[in-house]
Order: structure tokens, then C-alpha cells, then sequence
């Protein structure tokens, strides 16, 4: 990292944590659902309109239990750069599919947490909050160093091996 | 930490992810397939909505002079309502039909209409009744929950 002060970086590390703990639950929620009502989450993804027919099936299956155990090893600091990365991976993802439906004037859910008839309508606020997730998984994926998780012991573990 | 491991690391979490979903498909009493044959029958409302009913306060209600309509669905309807409200669940596939248009018309008459739903339901349905001219028609911001926050009564 950058920064070189060593009581900043425990700082800046510390802070991660709450950063960690919100965004796993985040995707452990966003995730319940898609895995409970695979039907529904087709649908909310087949009305984005981009994704060719063939891949909103395999999206569908796969995104949620990817969710699910991000928000898991984020929480438990498991893999912390690593889960960071596809949060942003993802939240970037969201955020083009997003910015694409707005474009073209769809009136619908964003399909996160609830089926299409049950949440509100997508706008720029969904953007902003997408946005705003991306940041704070940006900042986990660089603040971050592991020695508030499970990762630290896991590090240790390795070297003591090495 | 170097750029191979963590590619690995990721390659991991993508894999193991895919795995659980095609384990846990497998076991799902349907399965679904991977690559989806038939087309969703997807539906966006379309973005042009006809003509946009009016908010009312739960403060500005005139309980003497006001049709009340409940969108939403019987099971809520039952368990309480503003009393004399007539059911007409919101179904955001079709527009309310002209019967339904001609039996609120005759019942509300000539009072003005006040729709109540949970979330936008009620703006929406009050919406599509006033585009088709049922009459005036408005929607209660909050819902039945600002009416009962306001401690106005309900029919069972």
C-alpha cells in the first residue's frame, strides 16, 4: 500500500470493518431471494433487456450463491482483497445494467433484493446507491490488509509453513 | 500478494459458486434449465402513463363526501378497511375494465374517488382510473397505515 505511516494504516483498517460487515449483509439479503425465487430473478434479469437469452439462466443460478458466500467471507475477513474485487466487479456490473435500462426509459425493479412486483422502481437513486457500494468496496479492496479478519491467522498459518 | 494468487483466489470463489448452483439446482424439485429455450414474458410499464391522479393528505380527507377503494387484495381487504371502501385489487398486467370503470362511476357518485394501496400501488391504480375517467380520483399518501396512524376507524 501507499500509505507508509503505520497507525494510519491500522486506522484506515479498522475502518474496514464495519465497511466488511455491511456490505456481507448486503449481499447475504441480495442474495436470499434470488436463490429462493430463481423463477423471479430470471424475470428481473431477462427485463433488463441486455443479456442474450442464452446467459440470463446461467447469471441467474451462479450470481446469487456467488452473493452469498462474498458477503460470507467478507463478513469473516476470509479472502478479504479477493471478495472486495468482485463486489466492485459486480457492483460495476449492476451499475452499466442500470444506467442501460434508465436509458431506455424501463419502468422497473432493479431486481436486487425482491421480485419485480414487490420493490420500487428503478431511478437514478439506485444508481447512487449502487455507486456508493462500489465505494465502499473499493475502499475494503484497498484498505483492507487482513489483520482484523480471519485472514491474518491464515497468513500466519502459511508462513509458519513456509 | 502476488497477481497470480489472487486470480486464483477469485477463479476459486467464481468455481465453487457455480458448483453449489449446479448442486443445488440438481436438487430442486424442477430444475432449471441452463440455457432457457422459451423467451420471458417480460413486461415494463410503458413509459408514457396517460393522466396522473392527485396526492391527498390523510389531514385533507372529508369523510362524508369520499368514495374510498381498496387496491389491494382480498386477503388484506378482509383483515380491515376503510369502511364502505370497495374492493378493486390492482393487477399492473391490465387496466381496470369499463365495467369495473362504470360500477365505481355509479357507486362513488359523483363524490370524489380516494384510492388507497400499499407502496405505489395506490397511486397507480388511482392513475389508471382517472386516465379513464372514472371520475376525480386521488390516492392517499402513506396508504391505509397513514389512516390508521391518524387513528381513523376500520371495517372488518
Amino acid at each position: 500500500m501507499w500509505i507508509k505511516n503505520e497507525k494510519i494504516k491500522a486506522v484506515l483498517a479498522a475502518l474496514a470493518i464495519p465497511a466488511r460487515v455491511y456490505m456481507g449483509i448486503v449481499f447475504i439479503a441480495a442474495s436470499l431471494f434470488k436463490i429462493y425465487e430463481p423463477y423471479q430473478f430470471a424475470l428481473s434479469v431477462a427485463t433488463y433487456q441486455i443479456l442474450p437469452l442464452e446467459l440470463i439462466n446461467v447469471q441467474t443460478l451462479v450470481l446469487p450463491w456467488l452473493e452469498l458466500f462474498v458477503g460470507i467471507l467478507l463478513i469473516l475477513g476470509v479472502w478479504t482483497k479477493e471478495n472486495a474485487f468482485l463486489i466492485c466487479g459486480m457492483m460495476v456490473m449492476f451499475i452499466v445494467a442500470l444506467s442501460i435500462a434508465l436509458s431506455h426509459d424501463l419502468q422497473m425493479s432493479c431486481g436486487c433484493f425482491a421480485s419485480q412486483e414487490a420493490a420500487d422502481e428503478i431511478g437514478m437513486h439506485t444508481v447512487f446507491r449502487d455507486l456508493g457500494w462500489l465505494a465502499i468496496g473499493a475502499y475494503i479492496f484497498f484498505f483492507d490488509d487482513g489483520r482484523f479478519g480471519l485472514d491474518r491467522f491464515l497468513n500466519r498459518k502459511r508462513r509458519a509453513n513456509a | 500478494m502476488s497477481i497470480k494468487r489472487f486470480c486464483i483466489r477469485v477463479a476459486i470463489l467464481v468455481g465453487f459458486s457455480a458448483l453449489v448452483a449446479v448442486t443445488v439446482n440438481l436438487l430442486r424439485p424442477e430444475p432449471i434449465a441452463w440455457v432457457a429455450e422459451v423467451p420471458y414474458e417480460i413486461y415494463s410499464d410503458c413509459p408514457e402513463t396517460a393522466k396522473e391522479s392527485i396526492a391527498l393528505d390523510v389531514k385533507d380527507i372529508e369523510r362524508e363526501r369520499d368514495f374510498y377503494i381498496d387496491a389491494r387484495g382480498i386477503e388484506e381487504y378482509k383483515a380491515g378497511h376503510v369502511p364502505g371502501a370497495m374492493l378493486l385489487t390492482y393487477d399492473s398486467l391490465f387496466p381496470t375494465s369499463a365495467d369495473k370503470i362504470k360500477e365505481v362511476k355509479q357507486a362513488a357518485n359523483g363524490w370524489r374517488i380516494i384510492v388507497y394501496g400499499p407502496g405505489k400501488i395506490g397511486k397507480l391504480l388511482a392513475d389508471d382510473l382517472f386516465s379513464q375517467e372514472a371520475g376525480t380520483v386521488y390516492y392517499l399518501e402513506g396508504g391505509l397505515d397513514a389512516w390508521k396512524k391518524a387513528g381513523l376507524p376500520l371495517e372488518n
